[in-house]
């Protein structure tokens, strides 16, 4: 109850203060640029973007994460163009179960041959020797 | 004044982090300056009265002259003479040298108290400082790749080694602490000699640089 | 009770500009100048809530909307904190949580608004923030958790209590610890010296300004209060830990809260006066070690 009480008191003045603004401001609020750091022109592709938002982090955890960058850097007194695109692949997805997954896949392609041919002993056996597994188990456990 | 032996030995432990977190080699080294200081101060701290006064005092000021003014000296004479730079290369970085410190001396303060050590009673202080600087000492030789450093991982091996003896005062005579103390100083005066003709020979103190020898 | 509710309410909303003309004039002595008067973000404030505004045109609602979340943020988080060891104006057991989320919600909404304007320059400046932050908040999780066990309650207004003065009698050593930590953390959360500098604007050594480039009027005065707001958070945690004991009258301990408060801001002054900033790989290091500290501290406390 006090935590709905905190909130409600956030709400407040996060509302009070919006009101507070709004009388304050005398005139519509007039438009210019964004500071650009003194760059006369910007573009809408040079704005910060979200790996270079999460660059230092992924930078520090970049034993576990393991990102991939590709760089195609400016050379030259007049550069033409120059790359730059950094990802992030998924580490457990893509390093651990999809190999993992085909691993086992290559497993099964080995084994289907021997598993599944058409003999009805070695099926009623292996019926029977998972029931004599499951029997010990309830044994042994 | 239990308080007090325990700031000292608080302090001690504060100490070893900093060693273990700083990238400067003038620091580090007044750090383990400071550190033998206060290791020093605590014979005169801990005797009961059935100890020499005289014996503790003299005790006392030649470890302090030892640890805090001499070798610190010793080294700094090293770093002038062989040039080196004065920023520590570590192996294991920094921050992962001080996670590993901590939990080091984490587990030194949670396990100590199950061993059974005689007079550890009325200083419960002194077996977990003991472990946490030999810990972070050990660290500072494994982790950091100058030569400088490795004796200074040395320096604060023998402090804990020192804080361990402490233990014993009650037990064993204290001649045996100034004993080590002695051993310890040729050891260092021996390192310093061979720091010098490894910078003569190689121009260098990267310890990764001695297995070009084999070429 | 309605008394002790006005003041803290009046000593939470009206001291904290009063700090940050401290710092300055602090640091200002420290370098042989005169320095700006004592209540200059007061005349400040009152100036910017008087101009105009001027919005960039890459900008949206979430732009307008961060100083005010913001602001309404700290403030609320300012209910719970136990001002000069009374209890806090709500307490109940676990609102250190809610505090530490408070503030981070006020940074959450001013990285968003500068990220909304579209300049990289303001971009690098909210990435920085947030990735020290996330190393400065379990920093000051583990400095609340130290006082917790010390106190052994699990509210502010305990652990800021009367249970301070015992805690200091038998823990002392742990509470120093935590003390120094909470300093290096207050210092990184407020962006000052050794973690950034408040007075240049260059582009290699601004974390904090630079989010707040683009806001203008009523919106900087907003931000310059709510900066100056969490300041005081800070220092009020930190006056009360360090001066721990109780006092007989209300008036006793008001008093020495409030001169506590301003020598935590003298403290910072000289702080920032006497250090360099550290370069930013060593900040991590920084508040690494500060965490470490407090771990050490609550090793010591589970002996």
């Amino acid at each position: 109850a006090r935590v709905s009480a905190i909130a409600a008191v956030l709400l407040a003045t996060a509302i009070g203060l919006v009101l507070l603004r709004r009388r304050l401001a005398r005139a519509p609020a007039p438009r210019a640029e964004t500071w650009g750091c003194g760059f006369a022109a910007p573009t809408a592709r040079m704005q910060y973007t979200a790996s270079s938002f999460a660059e230092m982090l992924v930078g520090r955890f970049s034993w576990a994460l393991a990102p991939r960058a590709t760089l195609h850097a400016p050379r030259n007194p007049f550069p033409t163009e120059a790359l730059f695109a950094s990802h992030v692949p998924d580490t457990v997805l893509d390093r651990l179960l999809l190999p993992a997954t085909r691993a086992a896949g290559r497993l099964s392609a080995l084994l289907r041959p021997i598993l599944l041919q058409p003999l009805i002993h070695l099926h009623v056996a292996l019926l029977v020797a998972t029931l004599v597994l499951i029997l010990a188990w309830r044994f042994l456990a | 004044m239990a308080s007090l032996t325990d700031s000292v030995f608080i302090l001690v432990v504060v100490l070893d982090l900093f060693l273990l977190s700083s990238s400067r080699l003038n620091a580090a080294i007044r750090g383990v300056a400071l550190q033998g200081a206060l290791l020093s101060a605590l014979p005169p701290l801990i005797s009961t009265s059935e100890h020499d006064t005289a014996h503790t005092l003299l005790l006392a000021v030649g470890a302090l002259l030892i640890k805090a003014v001499a070798i610190p000296w010793l080294l700094f004479r090293a770093i002038r003479e062989a040039a080196i730079r004065r920023e520590m290369e570590p192996v294991v970085g920094f921050v992962p040298s001080m996670i590993l410190g901590a939990a080091g001396i984490a587990l030194a303060f949670v396990l100590s108290r199950g061993l059974p050590l005689p007079s550890a009673g009325q200083h419960a202080f002194i077996v977990p400082t003991a472990l946490s600087t030999v810990w972070t000492g050990l660290l500072l030789v494994v982790a950091r790749k100058k030569a400088v450093t490795q004796v200074m991982g040395f320096l604060v091996l023998e402090n804990g080694v020192f804080v361990f003896g402490m233990l014993l005062t009650g037990i064993m005579p204290t001649m045996i602490e100034a004993g080590v103390l002695l051993d310890l100083f040729v050891a260092v005066f021996v390192m310093g000699i061979v720091m010098f003709h490894i910078n003569r020979e190689f121009s260098s103190l990267d310890t990764a640089k001695l297995s070009t020898l084999k070429d | 009770m309605i008394l002790r509710a006005i003041l803290q309410v009046g000593l939470l909303l009206l001291l904290p500009p009063l700090l940050p003309g401290v710092v300055s004039r602090v640091k200002a002595r420290f370098a042989g100048r005169e320095g700006p008067p004592l209540l200059q973000l007061y005349f400040d404030l009152s100036k910017l809530l008087r101009k105009g505004t001027v919005y960039s045109r890459t900008t949206t609602w979430v732009f307008r909307a961060g100083p005010v979340v913001g602001l309404a943020a700290i403030a609320t988080a300012g209910l719970v904190v136990a001002v000069a060891g009374e209890r806090a104006l709500v307490a109940f057991t676990g609102d250190f949580i809610l505090f530490a989320y408070l503030l981070g919600l006020a940074r959450f909404a001013t990285a968003l608004a500068a990220l909304d304007t579209g300049s990289s320059f303001e971009g690098m400046g909210a990435a920085r923030e947030v990735t020290f932050a996330s190393l400065a908040e379990p920093a000051l999780f583990l400095v609340l958790v130290v006082l917790a066990r010390a106190t052994g309650t699990l509210s502010l207004s305990g652990m800021l209590g009367p249970g301070l003065a015992t805690a200091w009698g038998h823990a002392a050593p742990a509470l120093v610890l935590a003390a120094f930590s909470l300093f290096v953390v207050a210092l990184a959360e407020n962006a000052r010296i050794p973690v950034d500098d408040p007075n240049t604007h260059l582009e290699l050594t601004m974390i904090h300004e630079v989010m707040v480039l683009d806001h203008s009027g009523p919106d900087l005065a907003f931000i310059l209060y709510g900066a100056s707001l969490k300041l005081f958070l800070f220092g009020a945690i930190f006056t009360r830990l360090v001066l721990g004991f109780r006092f007989e009258s209300l008036l006793a301990a008001e008093a020495a809260f409030v001169l506590g408060l301003l020598g935590f801001a003298a403290l910072v002054g000289v702080v920032e006066s006497a250090m360099a900033r550290l370069r930013l790989v060593r900040i991590p290091q920084l508040l690494v070690g500060a965490s470490v500290l407090s771990v050490f501290a609550m090793v010591l406390l589970l002996g």
